[in-house]
């Protein structure tokens, strides 16, 4: 699973550019599953058949990037894609989504938290044009049981669903449905679509949880959160305790968690046929960093957990 | 035609004038007009063939305005914004309010009765007002009523060789583009959408996805561009002159890549000049309209304006002439939109 989560993090997938990451998880998944296909919004939509009734298992895939605006010489001019803050990117190796050019992330301007992409520029190397999309280069450590790196929030997720499709397939009851939604980062607008044409039954989704945005004492390294509420859905306690239940039986570990803010998804499969809804998280450390941190023994009870739903 | 439609008021929420010239311009050259009951205009184009995808083209009839929130006893309009501006433009330009177009005037208190700090910082909406020449609350009542629209008093003007300024070219660029697209033969079926209230939140642009259910949208827009002194070469978003602007993203969408790179290839093929939208500010109907249904791929297609939600809007019009030609071209082609489902 490791190695898996490595794959998932070198293949960028700048919001609207999450092809490249759905032609890898197809080519993993294909023999797992009864059915899969990219809707024409461009989720990822994998199918494992079971009973009449439909659970829709819901991550983003997509990550910030960068669009060319200007280009002088080897001096590439950009704007964001998605939400890390500029100050964040200084110093970082970028490459191209379609091509070969890379480059690194260089300031014009003071580095604090006003500086702006407009005051950035890419030393670059290779040919790019006005138009290109660039994405981070992944830097990827493992200390101990922690994994470090960019976009962890989002691409641990994808890890997850990824491995239990593998697990589920021909072990499952209900009918599953996992979706990688698209250019989350834009507004949660894959999961809106996904949630649309699927309207499930059930719908899980997953997210990251910060320790720091808890209004519980869960934290980081005391087993996966099971969201009791946010700012946006409420689960129902008894389809809640219908899955902890099971993670008592099976010893996964867990904490209940209140979180400052939700995410839309959730709202998005409540608007869809009222879907009964709830919210499973691993927790990230140093968020919306290129350095975001988790715990591999979460991401391993996590897919444990979707096993037990 | 686009004076004419530029010079028509149609602020949101208002839109009846430009949507009763717009049924009577293309009455006669298409199969079939429905009005949804929210104003939108939705047509569809028989052409030789039936793509093997559903294409819808988008142009919101809008424009951006002002509301009269308030009269005060003196006979002075208190108004708020309808769709998004700079305050800045606003001061000492003639408007006209309501159905009986009552021109006014928007004011501010005078220079030397301003404070230092007032002087130097920009008025907000809630420091103006709209003279109408009325003394008192009871005779400007005679006149507006609180909830009437307020429309730019700026004639469509030629300027220099190749330029016209205007109030509104945000969107009628988009419906003259589609309108002269739909008087000429077509050599596939599409649906033509002449959509509402874009500029207060892109809700008519959904209601119209929601109707005709397309598979790829072309959404047709007038865009920002500020290829003027002061700004950097690159935050000037587009240039004039350069051709129609392709948008990659924005706040509101991310067009679907394959589909840009489809309609690209036309303009080549074509010799269509056009360029890139080189920033991420801004949103249009593709954020309705992309999330409608089962999912639709977009594109955003838009004519560069210099000082974009303002009375004096400026375009270049050979950008125009590649607008429409492109908007033709590519509707004239989308029998081989299966490229992009490859």
């Amino acid at each position: 699973m490791i190695n898996t989560l490595k794959n998932i993090m070198n293949i960028p997938s700048v919001s609207g550019n999450e092809e490249y990451l759905k032609e890898y998880i197809i080519s993993e998944i294909k023999n797992y599953c009864d059915e899969y296909y990219v809707d024409n919004f461009g989720n990822l939509i994998v199918k494992i058949n079971g009973n009449d009734e439909t659970l829709m298992i819901n991550t983003p895939m997509d990550e910030s990037g960068f669009l060319i605006t200007h280009k002088e010489e080897n001096k590439l001019y950009f704007a964001g894609i998605g939400g890390i803050s500029p100050k964040e990117t200084v110093g970082k190796f970028v490459k191209a989504v379609d091509g070969e050019a890379k480059g690194i992330i260089v300031a014009d301007k003071e580095i604090n938290d006003e500086l702006k992409f407009s005051d950035m520029h890419i030393e670059a190397f290779g040919e790019a044009e006005t138009g290109d999309i660039f994405a981070l280069e992944n830097s990827i450590n493992q200390l101990g049981d922690n994994i470090f790196g960019y976009a962890l929030s989002r691409k641990a997720g994808v890890a997850v669903l990824l491995e239990a499709i593998k697990k589920s397939y021909k072990n499952n009851t209900k009918t599953l449905y996992f979706a990688f939604s698209a250019e989350d980062l834009l507004g949660f607008k894959g999961a809106k679509v996904a949630s649309n044409v699927i309207s499930p039954d059930y719908t899980v989704v997953i997210t990251s949880s910060c320790e720091q945005k808890n209004l519980t004492d869960a934290k980081f390294g005391g087993g996966i959160a099971v969201r009791i509420k946010d700012n946006i859905v409420i689960t129902n306690k008894a389809f809640r305790k219908s899955f902890t239940d099971k993670f008592d039986k099976n010893d996964i570990p867990y904490q209940l968690e209140i979180a400052e803010k939700g995410v839309f998804n959730s709202e998005a499969a409540y608007n869809a046929g009222g879907s009964q809804t709830a919210v499973l998280g691993y927790f990230v450390k140093n968020p919306d960093t290129t350095y975001e941190c988790i715990s591999i023994k979460d991401i391993e009870n996590l897919v444990k957990a979707l096993e037990n739903l | 035609m686009l004076e004419k439609l530029c010079n028509l008021n149609g602020v949101s929420g208002t839109t009846d004038a430009v949507k009763d010239f717009i049924i009577n311009e293309i009455k006669p050259y298409v199969t079939e007009i429905t009005v949804m009951p929210c104003g939108n205009i939705i047509a569809f184009k028989k052409g030789k063939y039936t793509p093997p995808k559903k294409v819808m083209a988008d142009a919101h009839i809008d424009e951006v305005g002002l509301i009269v929130k308030d009269i005060t006893d003196d006979g002075y309009l208190k108004f708020d914004e309808v769709g998004g501006f700079d305050e800045r433009i606003l001061l000492s330009k003639r408007v006209t309010v309501g159905e009986n177009c009552i021109p006014g005037i928007i004011g501010i208190k005078a220079v030397h009765l301003a404070t230092k700090e007032e002087r130097e910082k920009v008025v907000p909406i809630s420091e103006m007002y709209i003279d109408i020449g009325a003394f008192s609350k009871e005779e400007a009542e005679k006149y507006v009523k609180k909830g009437d629209t307020i429309a730019f008093v700026s004639e469509y003007k030629k300027i220099g060789q190749n330029s016209v300024k205007a109030k509104a070219l945000d969107d009628r660029v988009g419906v003259a583009a589609l309108i002269s697209a739909l008087k000429k033969d077509a050599e596939y079926d599409y649906y033509a959408a002449f959509t509402v209230s874009e500029e207060i939140g892109t809700v008519g642009a959904q209601s119209a996805a929601e109707f005709v259910k397309p598979d790829i949208a072309i959404i047709l827009e007038g865009t920002t561009c500020s290829d003027v002194p002061g700004t950097r070469e690159h935050e000037q978003s587009t240039n004039q002159g350069k051709g129609p602007a392709l948008s990659v993203v924005d706040r509101a969408s991310y067009s679907d890549k394959k589909l840009n790179v489809f309609i690209k290839k036309i303009a080549n093929e074509n010799n269509i000049d056009f360029q890139l939208k080189r920033t991420v500010m801004g949103g249009n109907n593709a954020r309705s309209i992309q999330l409608s249904g089962g999912g639709v791929k977009t594109a955003v297609l838009s004519v560069p304006l210099r000082y974009i939600h303002s009375p004096v809007s400026v375009m270049n019009i050979s950008d125009y002439e590649n607008y429409e030609k492109l908007v033709k071209c590519f509707l004239d082609n989308i029998g081989r939109a299966g490229e992009i489902y490859d």
